[in-house]
């Protein structure tokens, strides 16, 4: 009884770590080299930070999550398989990192601020009204709904993808989206879609 | 529905059901183009950027990641150069409230400009060792001593160039003695102290502090003097001596150029 419970403080001790190097670097199955990881660092980090920003709507707080879901990728890449896999692993770290960090005691080491910086401020107020009204209106959703509008409209994912990576109902989905959609139309039917 | 509407085949209560679901899908399609209008042009969002953030995820990874462009480079650049020009500031601030107050005053007092003016010629070809002739003169026709003498016996001469500096030196020297009246924008002030050859090495050490602090400046010759070769003087030195036997004599230089 006393291990058990010994060994489950340990795990949770564990969890907490920042940086964690890898077990072997010098394997010949594993794929991920250095200069692949730099490699697929330049090839998704855009659009990783977009999608970060997508779902927790905040350049510092999404920039950190950039950083924990490469560092995972890092972390775990010696089970990659194949290239085809980057893009699910990076979704599905993704939604759980922003899931664990809206939790009551993340585990993460993602800051939890509530202030934009003023170069970025400034940076956000150029964007068109319209656009910063959906914003505001969008962030008043929950993550989930976030999540589905996110990967339906903007990345334009199937129902099914989108069940089978979440491991949610469809009718959940479409219901949410649904909300989603009407909401934001509320909000923005009498703004012009100024070019961004 | 719709071809028997066409046709007036339908009542007004239906007619108007009918019309009524077009206008509904009328409402529905704009809506639906409005939609459409509204994710073509979100997706062109894109958030605001952080600074380097590459470089960030491989430093939280553990890969060393080298910055390079020039954009880094002209940032590091840049404080560099602000830092060098706050180091300058600091360092010349003293210089610079000099040369401000030196300006106010010969602003201030015309009649000092246009003796300076006047005087300009001389003014110029005063030197080191045109100074060393008007102590000369000084001490032979004033207080009746050979030049030598005085040289050999008045080895510390000092510039000043503020009232600060030279009230440091007097406290140490005189400290019974009140200051004499001294303007230190219109004269120069050389202040010359008799310490004899024996006892200077022990002067310096007791005031290196406050000679390095003014950057005092020595001239003097090697050569013994009367007063020296005495036996009191070798064996005692205290600040009550200098008071007793230093004779701290002021030149007025009637010039506006420093020596």
């Amino acid at each position: 009884m006393i291990d058990s419970s010994h060994h489950e403080y340990e795990h949770r001790k564990m969890i907490n770590f920042p940086k964690v190097q890898r077990k072997d670097t010098s394997g010949e199955r594993n794929l991920l080299t250095q200069d692949v990881f730099k490699q697929i660092v330049q090839q998704y980090i855009d659009s990783v930070y977009t999608a970060a920003f997508w779902l927790v709507g905040e350049p510092t707080v999404s920039q950190a999550v950039t950083c924990e879901v490469f560092s995972k990728i890092y972390r775990f890449g010696s089970n990659l398989k194949s290239e085809a896999e980057i893009p699910y692993w990076i979704y599905s770290f993704l939604i759980n990192i922003c899931k664990s960090n809206e939790r009551k005691n993340p585990h993460m080491s993602i800051p939890k601020t509530k202030t934009m910086p003023k170069q970025l401020i400034f940076k956000w107020r150029k964007n068109p009204r319209w656009i910063r009204v959906f914003f505001k209106e969008f962030f008043q959703f929950s993550l989930n709904q976030r999540v589905v509008f996110f990967l339906k409209e903007i990345q334009e994912l199937s129902f099914p993808e989108i069940s089978n990576l979440l491991g949610r109902d469809l009718e959940e989905l479409q219901v949410d989206l649904l909300d989603v959609q009407k909401k934001i139309m509320r909000a923005l039917s009498g703004e012009t879609f100024e070019p961004v | 529905m719709l071809f028997r509407f066409s046709k007036e085949e339908l009542s007004a209560a239906d007619k108007r059901k009918v019309l009524l679901h077009l206008g509904q899908c009328a409402i529905a399609r704009r809506e639906l183009a409005q939609w459409d209008n509204f994710k073509t042009n979100i997706k062109q969002f894109k958030p605001p950027q952080p600074f380097h953030i590459e470089h960030r995820v491989l430093e939280s990874v553990g890969i060393k990641h080298t910055l390079g462009g020039i954009r880094f480079r002209w940032v590091q650049i840049r404080w560099a150069l602000l830092g060098m020009a706050i180091l300058i500031l600091i360092g010349n601030s003293g210089r610079l409230v000099d040369f401000l107050r030196m300006g106010k005053h010969t602003r201030q007092n015309n009649s000092f400009v246009q003796e300076a003016n006047l005087e300009n010629q001389t003014a110029r070809t005063i030197s080191r060792n045109h100074a060393i002739q008007q102590i000369n003169h000084f001490f032979t026709v004033v207080q009746g001593w050979s030049g030598t003498q005085a040289l050999t016996v008045y080895p510390f001469i000092k510039v000043f160039k503020s009232q600060k500096q030279f009230l440091a030196i007097w406290q140490i020297l005189m400290p019974t003695q009140t200051l004499p009246p001294i303007d230190f924008h219109t004269h120069q002030v050389l202040l010359i102290v008799n310490v004899i050859h024996a006892n200077f090495e022990d002067f310096i050490h007791i005031h290196h502090r406050t000679i390095k602090k003014h950057q005092v400046y020595f001239y003097y010759q090697i050569g013994q003097s009367d007063h020296a070769a005495s036996p009191k003087w070798e064996s005692s030195w205290h600040l009550e001596v200098i008071t007793k036997f230093s004779y701290p004599v002021i030149f007025k230089l009637n010039s506006s150029r420093r020596l």
